[in-house]
């Protein structure tokens, strides 16, 4: 069931909020041994909320868009009275004493919020492969990744456990598991969604979005939480718009840009082949593919790693690095050893290719790509050999997201296939910055051309 | 190119991380440098909002 299946049966007094509150927490206890996805479960919180929600429905109150629906957070999103473990050891304080914007506005929404899931350690990897927590396990195959590094929340949604859950996105930390996971992964445009009350990573690359089932629930999510919040200085005050895609969205006239360069360069044949059977599908259907030519996108690449790892160890260069995982430990060192002048150079070239890149906008209404050049990995592997070469899987996993973050632009991944393990693969589509009504409606309208509905893992 | 393995004795990296971290840093400045060559001398670092 999704979102909006789940809203209209609630709706239509058809089920309960505590029914599927129970259902819910009844997945989880059976499904936890073998995926790991949830570091806190709350249960009995969970519960009494739906009650409430299901004692306001019956006195006729209008409880919210996502009343009585049960959700999941990842563990970097504060929720008042519950850890937050940003899936560390490194943060064993107090419980949180407020709620994150995100969790508010959910709340205000109605959701039920059921827990946190796991993640890389402090969002700062792919892998999932937690040293504290333990590894979070792929549901269609638990012996790979679920990617990262909001993989609990991927494996959660993928496996029914919620019906929708948050995630952050700093170098592709909600695309890369939903790419893994088949779900729906969305990372807004930079300002759209408030990031107050999330523990950081990379200040100016941290995005917060919704992984889902489908393109009309993660538009349902981002409704409810996009929006200004003065408490965010990086939040924009642009107007939130209306971003639920028609039932029968259509990409006829609509221009898709197809890249000659990089994204289609050591990729995983069953990836190519999936990405281009949705290339020609939206061709028949009456929408333009014009072939773009896109800026050095591995000069982006370089130009968000050398961000992220002074942002990064700005924030983890003060905790007790004995108290960090080897990957995480490594990534904070390298980041300490980098000049003030490397990250001022960093930002000079950002602002010099979001200017080269926006001229892209004047062809193209969006363009596609695979999420990943790869499907999930084995757990523990280190590399992966794409078209007869080696590759370290995080730098692998992360290839086609990371610019994304560094230009701010929103990007969504969708299921568009199986590779021949039967493993999700993920169509990425990248539009204009503040254009998530429209990405919606061009993801939407892939959706139903691909015809993969609803991917349920287990 | 820059001495890492230097700099970080000199910025207390744990000896035992010394040599991964260097080698990765040294493989990301060749990828970097040639950029910041490039680099307009007016040019001025990215605001943080898209534009």
């Amino acid at each position: 069931m999704t979102v909006l299946e789940a809203q209209s049966a609630l709706r239509a007094g058809k089920v309960s909020s505590e029914e599927l509150v129970r259902d819910s927490v009844a997945r989880i206890e059976r499904l936890e041994p073998e995926l790991n996805a949830f570091i806190t479960v709350t249960a009995e919180s969970a519960i009494d909320r739906a009650r409430e929600i299901d004692g306001a429905r019956a006195g006729g109150e209008d409880c919210g868009e996502l009343a009585g629906i049960p959700v999941a957070l990842k563990d970097l999103f504060h929720v008042r009275g519950v850890h937050t473990t940003g899936g560390s050891k490194a943060f064993a304080g107090p419980v949180a004493d407020f709620d994150s914007a995100v969790t508010e506005k959910l709340t205000a929404a109605g959701a039920v919020l059921i827990g946190k899931t796991g993640l890389h350690e402090c969002a700062y990897g792919i892998t999932n492969n937690n040293p504290h927590f333990g590894a979070v396990h792929n549901p269609w195959d638990t012996t790979r990744i679920p990617g990262g590094s909001s993989g609990g929340s991927a494996a959660a949604v993928a496996a029914g456990m919620v019906f929708a859950a948050m995630g952050t996105d700093t170098g592709g930390s909600i695309r890369i598991p939903a790419s893994y996971c088949g779900t729906v992964g969305l990372k807004p445009t930079f300002g759209r969604v408030s990031k107050f009350g999330v523990m950081p990573l990379g200040f100016s690359l941290d995005h917060m979005g919704p992984l889902t089932r489908t393109v009309r629930d993660a538009a349902l999510l981002l409704q409810a939480i996009a929006g200004t919040d003065s408490r965010d200085d990086t939040s924009s005050r642009r107007p939130v718009e209306a971003y639920m895609p028609p039932v029968d969205a259509s990409l006829k006239g609509l221009r898709i840009g197809w890249p000659v360069n990089f994204f289609f360069d050591r990729v995983q044949p069953d990836v190519a082949s999936a990405v281009g059977r949705a290339g020609r599908l939206a061709e028949d259907s009456g929408a333009h593919v014009i072939t773009i030519q896109l800026p050095d996108m591995q000069a982006m690449n370089t130009v968000g790693r050398v961000i992220l790892l002074c942002e990064a160890s700005a924030v983890l260069g003060r905790v007790d690095r004995e108290s960090l995982g080897e990957d995480v430990r490594l990534l904070v060192e390298q980041g300490l050893l980098l000049a003030a002048t490397d990250y001022i150079d960093a930002q000079r070239l950002r602002r010099i290719m979001q200017r080269a890149f926006s001229r892209i906008w004047e062809e193209v209404d969006c363009f596609i790509t695979p999420a990943t050049p790869i499907t999930a990995p084995p757990i523990g592997a280190t590399e992966v050999e794409i078209a007869g070469e080696r590759e370290d899987v995080r730098m692998a996993s992360t290839r086609f997201a990371r610019a994304l973050n560094v230009l701010g632009l929103p990007a969504i991944s969708i299921p568009c296939g199986l590779d021949d393990r039967g493993m999700p693969i993920g169509l990425q589509i990248i539009s204009k910055a503040f254009s998530e009504a429209q990405l919606l409606h061009i993801a939407a309208g892939f959706e139903q051309l691909l015809g993969l509905g609803e991917l349920i893992a287990i | 190119m820059t001495d890492w393995i230097q700099v970080g004795r000199a910025r207390g990296t744990p000896p035992e991380d010394l040599d991964r971290v260097a080698a990765i840093l040294q493989t990301l400045e060749a990828a970097f440098r040639p950029l910041v060559q490039q680099i307009p001398q007016s040019a001025e670092p990215a605001t943080v909002l898209p534009e």
